[in-house]
């Protein structure tokens, strides 16, 4: 090989290697040394721990904005640690950080879903850490994952249907299941191959009134990917009926002028719950824990009651002007059971709704 | 620094598609359940049956979507660049706009439209004049939205081609002849055809792949595409692994698309730009100038005005989902809070950065890639076009997994930073680059580079004096399109912010999921506005051609 031709080569690879080196030359992040598990049992030394980290990041996938802006500025004001979050739908969320996993680079410390089922999941596969809560036995009943489980629910809505106040006349509003699926006008349905929190409510019903998904499919509907698009349906006069009406997002929907409102059927009724959970390699260990624990104290469950959020422990504050459900009427799926059916519902939903 | 070109090129596409690409397709073959690697996730989602008929779906679709572009873009840039017909500067101009907002908000306008109960234009146009409301949900819908939408990717090379022609070709037919039907068909439109393939290309592969309008106009009435019917597969429970199999049917298009162009003109010569300035002869319509203009404005009536009009009204309003009385209506109430919200001029200042170097750092790889590709000898060749067009097979959130996957870890550390998205923005407009650039510089001529080199200019001498200066129109109407497309680019975005790269249509997406829709209409006219800015101040003062 000539000289000539081996200098543009070794120059070539030398402005290759220099490129790599400039994009490498980015340092691994500031990360805690302390693993999960050897995070301090005893309180003060806790939070000590997390305000040396001095932040911490949540993936909220089972957060409204408005609930985890409230979170991320009530966090700070009692412990002075930064919070940023990533507010996006569930789905979004668990592919983020599957692909973070996946890149050994976690982003986020926390992360929050409606999809108990990948909580489950990642739960089992050490994906996320023990929050060591106190007051997990406070957790009502129906909504309580089992001791083992790392994630934790935080809240819950129920699932009826929404509707445009301005559009509607309250008065006229169905009152049970079956008299909503008669009702004319045409029904937005939230599509369960790609959300959890419409499989849910697909799997509620299955329980709660066998035959409704069958009638609503004899009327006319528009099957919505997202709750953006169930919400935006409804809101411009495209739907008459968004179903689920999840209350969290109807609330949000409400908060910023929309005329949308929820109508509960009488009888049972869905729940949708929210979950959260540390992540067990997050770069912030203990302000990860110390924000699952926070999330979960008496303090800000009452706290969040004020936008609206029901609260997961028992004797905590309901929100002012939600409906009353007693937890006789709560019909909670279970995520084993969820992803046992999953498939069965899929395939229904798909015959009633002709999709 | 000639010898050095080849190694520049492999060193850029190692970074843009190699590691991300890579990355991805070595995911695809991880089998969580087995702990092993295969073939099963490629055999699992493809042989199900609602993505076979999203990609039947896909293809009818992108060619539905291409056919509708071609026969807006052909006549529409041969009326502005070689007739007289009125405003067609201002056509020019602001065709790019079509873009200036991302797809899933130009989708909701048009359901704002036409939303068959609820759209203005069928609530208070179409049913008053006593003809049916137009459904906009399903594939028509889709259709006609991704037509107007795209059309700009053809619009914009053929009229730089028909700006560069040299009118003698034509006159020296006519003079022979030729009637100017005949003399369009024979000589005009031939060498028309490698911005119109280019141009198609694009087209056909952005309408194969986008999510936005397709999720909100087809979901609707259970219509679905490959990226539709693929992220349904992967996102419930995630599945990532299953990211890169959703570039396959792409991929395989592109491969059938390139063979094509290949077969249709690889061999012939398509020069019309030489160191010589050509004529331009202008074709005087005379009474039809005004069709000609109606045409015009009908295009830009409803690829701009009407989406952009109805976000417009949407800024006024105090909700959608109250009726449109004076009432319901607010001056700047809506304007002044996006002013009141910090994040939103921090997002708009990295929006804006991010996307002018990543910009012009895509064009310098495409001008590199091009020129390997044309002018030199290298053994890299056969595999220049491949790798450049590589990145489009992938839908935006796709794209979003490749770079956390690739860059987010050991060894870059990029992971939640504002060069991740940077890199990202890159990738995502390098193929159109090359397209563009490629299409361009067919045109031009090679023995004018030749000359300077013997006289003595060296290459990079001759690049900057020589073949950048020829391939000015393409390359400032590429970089201008470019700027508009990545200040509002959202599919990958939402996918690398993690709360502290925040940019502009993140803060948007977000305002549309807060159903905060009249926030959402004004940051989408403020972001038009910009847009609009940023294509009057290229205008003038870098003297771009007036298309772009």
């Amino acid at each position: 090989m000539s000289s000539r031709s081996v200098r543009p080569r070794a120059a070539g690879i030398a402005a290759v290697a220099v490129l790599a080196t400039a994009i490498a030359g980015c340092s691994a992040p500031e990360s805690s040394t302390q693993a999960a598990e050897d995070l301090p049992t005893d309180q003060e030394e806790l939070i000590a721990a997390a305000q040396e980290e001095g932040e911490v990041s949540i993936g909220a996938g089972g957060h409204t904005r408005e609930q985890v802006e409230l979170l991320a500025a009530s966090f700070e004001e009692e412990y002075g640690i930064d919070v940023t979050f990533v507010r996006a739908s569930g789905g979004d969320i668990a592919q983020q950080v599957s692909a973070q996993l996946s890149a050994e680079a976690l982003q986020f410390d926390v992360v929050s879903l409606n999809d108990e089922a990948t909580l489950s999941t990642w739960s089992e596969e050490g994906v996320l850490a023990d929050p060591e809560l106190e007051n997990r036995d406070e957790i009502l009943d129906p909504l309580a994952t089992p001791d083992d489980a790392a994630h934790v629910p935080f809240t819950w809505a129920a699932m009826g249907y929404s509707y445009n106040e301005a559009s509607t006349d309250p008065a006229s509003l169905p009152t049970t299941w079956s008299e909503l699926a008669d009702q004319p006008g045409v029904f937005a349905v939230a599509n369960p191959n790609s959300s959890g929190a419409a499989l849910t409510f697909v799997a509620a019903m299955d329980q709660i009134e066998p035959g409704f998904l069958s009638a609503l499919g004899e009327a006319e509907t528009l099957i919505s990917d997202s709750a953006l698009a169930l919400t935006q349906l409804v809101a411009t006069g495209e739907a008459d009926f968004g179903i689920p009406g999840i209350e969290a997002d109807v609330a949000t929907a409400a908060n910023a002028g929309e005329p949308l409102a929820m109508g509960y059927p009488e009888g049972d009724i869905g729940v949708l719950t929210s979950f959260i959970a540390p992540l067990a390699d997050s770069p912030h260990p203990a302000a990860a824990r110390l924000l699952t624990q926070y999330q979960l104290s008496e303090e800000f469950q009452n706290i969040q009651a004020g936008i609206g959020s029901r609260a997961v422990l028992t004797g905590a504050d309901v929100p002012e002007g939600a409906e009353e459900l007693g937890e006789d009427r709560l019909v909670v799926i279970q995520a084993d059971e969820l992803s046992a059916q999953k498939d069965e519902l899929l395939a229904k939903f798909s015959e009633a709704m002709g999709v | 620094m000639e010898s050095l070109a080849p190694w520049l090129w492999v060193a850029a596409t190692f970074f843009l598609v190699v590691v991300p690409v890579g990355s991805l397709l070595w995911k695809s073959l991880e089998l969580p359940e087995s702990g092993s690697r295969g073939l099963d996730n490629y055999a699992e989602v493809l042989t199900q049956g609602s993505v076979l008929e999203a990609i039947f779906n896909s293809f009818w679709i992108g060619t539905a979507t291409t056919i509708g572009a071609l026969l807006i873009a052909v006549p529409f840039a041969f009326l502005v660049s070689r007739t007289d017909m009125p405003g067609r500067r201002f056509f020019r101009s602001v065709a790019v706009l079509t873009f200036a907002a991302p797809s899933f908000i130009a989708a909701m306008g048009w359901i704002l439209l036409l939303g068959p109960r609820g759209g203005l234009l069928n609530e208070y146009v179409l049913v008053p004049l006593g003809l049916p409301a137009f459904d906009i949900f399903g594939a028509k819908g889709i259709i006609l939205v991704l037509t107007l939408f795209l059309y700009p990717l053809v619009f914009l090379p053929v009229t730089d081609a028909l700006d560069n022609m040299d009118s003698r070709l034509e006159e020296a037919a006519e003079s022979a002849g030729a009637t100017r039907w005949h003399t369009l068909r024979a000589v005009t439109l031939p060498l028309m055809l490698p911005p119109i393939f280019s141009g198609s290309l694009l087209v056909f592969i952005s309408a194969f792949v986008i999510f936005g309008p397709v999720a909100l106009l087809g979901g609707p009435v259970g219509f679905q595409t490959i990226p539709t019917a693929m992220l349904e597969l992967m996102t419930f429970p995630p599945r990532i692994e299953y990211a890169a199999v959703l570039g396959l049917p792409v991929l395989f298009a592109l491969g059938v698309l390139l063979y094509l162009q290949r077969k249709l003109y690889g061999k012939r010569a398509y020069t019309t730009v030489g160191g010589k300035p050509g004529q331009k002869r202008t074709v005087e319509l005379g009474v039809w100038r005004w069709v000609a203009w109606f045409f015009g404005f009908v295009v830009l009536l409803f690829s701009i005005v009407l989406p952009f009009g109805v976000l417009l009204l949407t800024s006024f309003r105090k909700a959608v989902g109250l009726p449109l009385t004076w009432d319901n209506l607010v001056l700047f109430d809506n304007y002044r809070a996006l002013v009141e919200r910090p994040a939103i001029l921090e997002s708009f200042w990295n929006s804006l950065w991010i996307a002018l170097v990543a910009t012009v750092a895509s064009i310098v790889v495409a001008v590199l890639a091009v020129w390997l590709l044309e002018r030199s000898r290298t053994r890299l060749r056969p595999a220049i076009q491949p790798f450049m067009l590589a990145p489009l097979a992938f839908p935006g959130a796709i794209l979003g997994i490749a770079m956390v996957i690739a860059y987010s870890g050991s060894p870059y550390w990029l992971g939640g930073t504002l060069t991740i998205m940077l890199l990202a923005y890159l990738i995502r407009v390098v193929p159109q680059s090359f397209t563009y650039v490629h299409a361009g510089f067919k045109q031009v001529n090679a023995e004018t580079e030749e000359a300077a080199r013997v006289l003595g200019a060296s290459w990079s001498e001759s690049m900057r004096r020589v073949t950048i200066p020829l391939l000015r129109g393409p390359i400032l109407s590429i970089g201008v399109l470019n700027f508009v497309l990545l200040f509002r680019e959202l599919d990958v975005s939402i996918f690398l912010f993690t709360g502290t790269n925040n940019v502009a249509p993140v803060i948007l997406y977000n305002l549309a999921s807060e159903s905060q829709f009249q926030l959402m209409g004004a940051l989408s006219v403020v972001m038009l506005v910009i847009n609009l800015g940023v294509v009057l101040v290229a205008r003038r003062l870098l003297g771009v051609r007036v298309a772009h």
